[in-house]
């Protein structure tokens, strides 16, 4: 019942949904849409730990404000950033890089989870290609047929969002050409069923259809 | 619907006939012989509660959470009756050469040189309630692979004999296509049939395809140009009634426990693992129309059928089974029920595990051979960056597909495929689009465990999902595997699972045929991808030194190519029909040669598959049996012989 | 709801003319549109993951109002008539219930409350229920009111004639093929049996058959089902009916899980406008307005449908599900005042749906129409739709 001594969103849960927008590439309306921001921020508090994720929510915070986006990040910094964007997108919380899950200490076992059943329905990964969830929000008969909108282009979702200029890249010195993706940003082959998406290895470049065995 | 009952309840009658397995082909012909009368037993293995709203939200909510999203993931596993998963099966790091390439750790121990893939479900509705409701006919020639094209098994019956059971079995499951299609593929053969409902729309991913109808493509196996055609794919979901379907009206049928709900399928994109508003047709549907004459008992695992004394020319009397409570725990109670017909309906691989356990019908020794499925070789492509985004993540898994590789003399060199055009993106070959967003990003270290250095966020990250999703096609190839009497279940004392039954031990490899059929498949995708100008990512190699599940390498004209398949579901072949007792196990209706009143129904019963998903040639055969059963209890309860009125008998 | 206010306004009459007649039923579309926008802010301010009965029982009721809709439409048509689904349709909100007598308070949208559940069983309260008026009075209930069609109804088939009431093209009437996945099956409406039939569900599902909790679903050889007041009965109080109560028990049956803090609170009274003064601040005004704007295709949608295309539901049924998700994004945001934020409230759909809205709505549908594939009896075909649809849909 309306409570009217609680706000509808705290203080803490209005900063992190802020500052994910740079993070995720969706506006603050989306972030709430989802219904998931207080349940992700307990996540990432409770996964990364509530020390940890001061400091690296410190450093986030900072690399905004100064322009230096996530590539001005320390590198375990920047895993943490990748498993909130991969958390907001998915639903699911990311197996980490061992390097990192080693250097944040962490006590819970480096698996993908997902967070709750009505997170995996907000994943947010759905809306960058205009679709919806597989099993949930259904658009209605027949909509398969119709042309999807096309690609939306980079800088009117920098307007939109009000990010302006700062590179929302790491390791890369530019935009990704989408006429030539690279390999090491695409999925290649799971060898097994039961491998999390985020432990899928990266497509090896370019393939070969066929190879001459001596 | 009279609901499900339990053990002690279940036992208290004969019955005429029991039925082993609430699947489709158990529940299509338990109602259909409970509505000629009969009293019916269904035992089903498995847990029920799908039935109810509740419950099927339960499974829906337990799909949601499953980190891999695979066929059986709306269902919880079960201890007291186990089943396989597709997450049992593990490849080898840097395998020894010639050695195997997988573990399998799971319900079936495995020992063949390749995989079996493929999983099934113990529940209510059996692995019906995950499969995608695809339901074309086996065309004329796939009956006849032996006579025509020398190699696989024949039927002893033909595809006319079956197309009057293909139509009802259309209408008991309720099946939306486009019949003038089906027509010229020669699958189908009344000139005025249509089908209960119009075909459900094509996706845009279909119609993008289409863009390439009349390009011939080469097969070199088959050493054959194949002009390509976009064909629409009959399925068993509710579309747009078809108001010239005989006799009509036709109403698609609601939910079952949710009135009213899932008249249409609504493009929910997730048939497989779960339709979450049931406009995919399942067996649920059938059992809540099941007459008063049929019982339905649930955690009732039949451990054995049992023979009948000596003089009654081997028949059997009913079945052992094993009723638990607790699905996690794997202490049950035996029980005997008895019946004048017993029908195995468990599962190709379930019903010769109860035949050779029970040590029956094996005269020929063919019961657990010939073991067959669809290997499926996956191909992924981005589609031109220029053209925009198709569309991928819409609609059904599947809506149409290339068919023109399924029949004609290239079967005699190579094993003929269908190609699904897939309209859910790069999901089954590399778990797209969450692992799209992992890679994009660099979640998850490199190879070493270390921080990758690269990747994107915000709207960078959000633009390239959208162009690396949002082109994605994948072609799944179903080849045709022909029976092969060295592929098969056997059983092993050793072997068993927690209540003491035997788990099926699989052997299981690819014949040359089978593997030129994969290979072509591989060959010839390439080549539509080359034409649709997308860029082909498909990568079948092993990477780091681990070979992907179901990977082998084969070798045509000096060329060799790294390929891998995977399981399609479609276990079939375990109890073939033939027309002697000498090679074959049942009669060509489903009758076991050595036991007149026991019938093994299901895909295990099918000499070949062809390359149509088999389960509505599962069910035509399925009605096709009711009907003898019928007949054979009618002659079984009518008197021998009756004398004339006028011979002085006395009116009762 | 303007033709339903001023019919009400005009006081109680049995419709003794067609025209009259179609007034009314006019009217009764609307009364049955005006409850939607209630039970659906009452539906989808739920949070995901609670009160999954109450949520199913809510949209029981909703299907069941759409049903009723169209079988007035279709009742409509067969009398001669031509719905209008346009912004006399549109109440505003919190709105008055016609035909219910004075005593009856406004209708606000209001979250997933007791509060909530209270206007609903006072919307759906059964004439048995209802006190009687002194004789002479006015309109007292909408099971009056369509009694009082009803009436109208078979007495001008007494003087007229059946053929002379029931003028319209069988063309225009909706049948099954067309309509699903909503509160009971739809049928054409042809004659007076038709007609009578239409009468009896509607007024049935809402307050259950003579003196029973059950609606009359079995007609139609579906399962039995609580009727409205019923269903919102067990919500309100927690607990289920037994197999043996009746209309005035309180329910017997086991408890069922609902959590009134499994929601999202709103001020149910917030406009458009209201929201446009933190324009700046919050994209909630730029959503509200387009939700807005997307009803008025639905509703445009609808009135195509019911006027001589009933395969023109094929796309309306996407913009429903469209406003499913729009809703949904509304209700979990904060709401843009901040004032009201801090007391708990999210923003919330308005349903203010205005002419220019219309407009705006007939242009493209109609573009659409065109586009789309949609003969009657032959296979649905959306392919047509711009891409602009797609994203829409999604």
């Amino acid at each position: 019942m309306s409570d009217p001594t609680s706000p509808a969103v705290t203080a803490d849960v209005q900063d992190f949904v802020e500052l994910c927008v740079p993070l995720t590439g969706f506006s603050e309306f989306d972030l709430y849409a989802t219904g998931m921001a207080e349940r992700y921020l307990e996540t990432v508090r409770q996964q990364v730990g509530p020390d940890r994720f001061a400091e690296f929510w410190a450093a986030w915070t900072a690399a905004v404000a100064d322009g230096g986006g996530p590539q001005s990040l320390s590198p375990v910094h920047l895993e943490v950033a990748r498993a909130v964007t991969y958390l907001w997108h998915t639903g699911a919380w990311p197996r980490l890089a061992p390097a990192a899950h080693a250097a944040l200490r962490r006590q819970p076992a480096n698996e993908e989870f997902v967070v709750a059943p009505e997170a995996y329905v907000e994943g947010l990964v759905w809306r960058t290609f205009h679709g919806h969830p597989g099993g949930a929000k259904p658009p209605g008969f027949g909509t398969w047929s119709v042309q999807p909108p096309p690609q939306s282009d980079i800088l009117s979702l920098r307007q939109d969002l009000g990010l302006g200029e700062l590179p929302f890249r790491a390791g890369l010195t530019a935009e990704v050409a989408l006429d030539a993706v690279p390999g090491h940003l695409l999925p290649g082959l799971r060898a097994a069923r039961y491998v999390p998406p985020s432990a899928v290895p990266t497509a090896a470049e370019r393939p070969d259809t066929s190879r001459e065995r001596a | 619907m009279t609901g499900t009952v339990g053990a002690d309840e279940a036992v208290r009658r004969r019955y005429d006939v029991v039925v082993v397995g609430g699947g489709w082909a158990g529940s299509l012909l338990a109602k259909d012989l409970g509505e000629r009368g009969w009293q019916v037993l269904v035992l089903e293995a498995g847990n029920g509660g799908a039935e109810t709203w509740p419950g099927y939200l339960d499974s829906l909510s337990t799909f949601y959470s499953a980190v891999a999203k695979v066929p059986n993931s709306g269902y919880r596993r079960s201890v007291a009756a186990p089943f396989p998963d597709v997450l049992d099966l593990a490849p080898v790091r840097d395998p020894e050469p010639g050695e195997r390439e997988y573990t399998a750790n799971g319900y079936f121990v495995q020992n063949g040189r390749l995989p079996y893939g493929t999983d099934y479900l113990r529940e209510l509705g059996g692995a019906a309630m995950h499969w995608l409701g695809a339901v074309p006919r086996m065309h004329p020639e796939d009956f006849a692979t032996n006579e025509r094209f020398g190699y696989g098994r024949d039927w002893p019956i033909t595809a006319a004999d079956l197309q009057p059971w293909y139509a009802r079995a259309e209408f008991e499951i309720g099946v939306a296509g486009d019949a003038q299609g089906q027509r010229e593929l020669g699958v189908v053969t009344d000139p005025d049939y249509v089908f209960p409902m119009h075909q459900i729309p094509a996706s845009w991913i279909d119609r993008y395809c289409t863009g390439l109808d009349g390009t011939p493509i080469l097969d070199e196996v088959a050493d054959e140009q194949y002009p390509l055609k976009v064909h629409s794919l009959p399925q068993a979901r509710n579309s747009t009634p078809n108001p010239d379907y005989r006799p009509g009206p036709y109403r698609p049928s609601s939910a079952v426990g949710l009135p009213n709900y899932g008249e249409r399928c609504v493009g929910n994109a997730s048939c497989v693992p779960i339709c979450p508003v049931q406009a995919k047709s399942h067996p649920l549907r059938q059992q809540a129309r099941f007459p008063r004459t049929v019982t339905t008992a649930t955690r009732c695992v039949v451990t054995r059928v049992r023979l009948a004394g000596p003089t009654m020319g081997g028949r059997v009397s009913g079945v052992e089974f094993r009723a638990y409570t607790d699905p996690a725990s794997p202490v049950g109670r035996s029980y005997v029920v008895e019946a004048g017909v017993v029908v195995l309906a468990a599962h190709a691989i379930e019903n010769a595990r109860l035949l050779l356990f029970s040590g029956l019908a094996n005269g020929s020794d063919q019961v657990g051979r010939n073991l067959m499925d669809h290997p499926t070789v996956l191909n992924w492509a981005l589609a031109d960056e220029r053209r925009g985004p198709v569309g991928p993540f819409r609609g059904p898994g599947h809506t149409s597909g290339w068919e023109v590789f399924r029949f004609g003399e290239g079967r005699r060199r190579r094993a003929p495929f269908r190609i699904e055009i897939g309209n859910w993106g790069w999901g089954w070959a590399t778990g797209a689009p969450m692992s799209n967003v992992a890679t994009a990003l660099g979640v998850g270290g490199d190879r070493q465990g270390e921080i990758r250095p690269d990747g994107v966020f915000g709207p960078e990250l959000r633009r390239l999902l959208g162009s690396t999703i949002g082109r994605q096609l994948q072609l799944q190839i179903a080849v045709e595997q022909s029976a092969n009497p060295g592929n098969r279940v056997t059983l092993d004392r050793r072997h068993r699972d927690a209540t003491g039954n035997l788990r099926p031990v699989l052997t299981y490899d690819l014949d040359p045929h089978t593997r030129s059929g994969v290979y072509a498949a591989r060959l010839v995708a390439a080549r539509i991808f080359q034409r649709l100008d997308a860029t082909d990512w498909t990568n079948h190699a092993p990477r780091d030194g681990v070979p992907p599940l179901g990977h082998f390498t084969h070798t045509v004209d000096g060329t060799t190519l790294d390929l891998a398949y995977s399981g399609a579901g479609h276990g079939a072949g375990t109890h073939v029909m033939g027309s002697s007792p000498r090679d074959s196990v049942v009669d060509a209706f489903q009758r076991t040669w050595e036991h007149p009143n026991l019938y093994a129904v299901g895909c295990g019963s099918m000499p070949s598959i062809g390359t149509s998903n088999p389960t509505l040639t599962m069910l035509a055969l399925a009605l096709r049996s009711a009907e003898q059963i019928h007949q054979d209890l009618v002659l079984d309860r009518r008197p021998a012989d009756v004398r004339p009125a006028d011979e002085a008998e006395v009116p009762a | 709801m303007r033709t339903a206010l001023a019919l009400e306004k005009a006081g109680f009459a049995v419709p003794d003319t067609l025209e009259k007649l179609r007034t009314c039923l006019q009217a009764a579309l609307e009364v049955e549109h005006l409850t939607i926008p209630v039970y659906l802010t009452g539906m989808y301010t739920i949070r995901a993951g609670t009160n999954s009965a109450a949520f199913y029982g809510i949209r029981a009721v909703v299907m069941e109002e759409m049903l009723h809709m169209t079988l007035v439409a279709n009742l409509l048509n067969a009398v001669g008539g031509a719905p209008v689904v346009d912004s006399r349709v549109v109440a505003e909100y919190p709105a008055r219930l016609p035909f219910s007598g004075e005593s009856v308070p406004s209708i606000g949208l209001q979250h997933f409350s007791p509060a909530a559940l209270k206007t609903f069983l006072r919307i759906e309260q059964p004439r048995s229920m209802t006190p009687p008026t002194a004789p002479g009075g006015g309109w007292t209930s909408i099971g009056q009111f369509y009694d009082a069609v009803r009436e109208g109804l078979e007495h001008l088939v007494r003087t007229l004639g059946h053929d002379r009431v029931f003028t319209g093209g069988p063309e225009r009437q909706i049948g099954p093929e067309d309509f699903y996945n909503s509160g009971g099956e739809v049928f054409p409406v042809e004659d007076l049996a038709g007609a009578l039939l239409a009468i009896e569900t509607v007024t049935e599902q809402g307050e259950g058959v003579h003196d029973t909790i059950w609606n009359s679903n079995e007609t139609f050889g579906e399962e039995r089902e609580l009727a409205h007041w019923f269903r919102f009965n067990e919500i309100f109080t927690g607990r289920s009916y037994g197999p043996h109560d009746r209309p005035r028990d309180r329910p017997s049956g086991p408890l069922i899980d609902v959590d009134w803090d499994g929601a999202h609170p709103i001020h149910g009274d917030s406009k458009v406008a209201d929201y446009r003064v933190y324009e700046r601040t919050s994209a909630v005004y730029q959503q509200a307005v387009a939700f807005n704007s997307r009803y008025a295709v639905l509703l445009r949608y609808l009135d195509s449908a019911f006027n001589g295309h009933p395969r023109h539901l094929a796309p309306a049924v996407p913009t429903m599900l469209e406003l499913r998700d729009r809703a949904a994004q509304l209700y979990r945001n904060p709401h843009p005042d901040p004032a009201l934020a801090a007391r708990g409230c999210f923003a919330s759909a308005t349903f203010e749906i205005t002419d220019p809205q219309f407009d705006a709505a007939d242009a493209e549908v109609a573009r659409n129409l065109a586009a789309a594939s949609l003969r009657t009896g032959e296979p649905v075909d959306l392919a047509g739709l711009a891409s602009d649809s797609a994203e829409a849909f999604a």
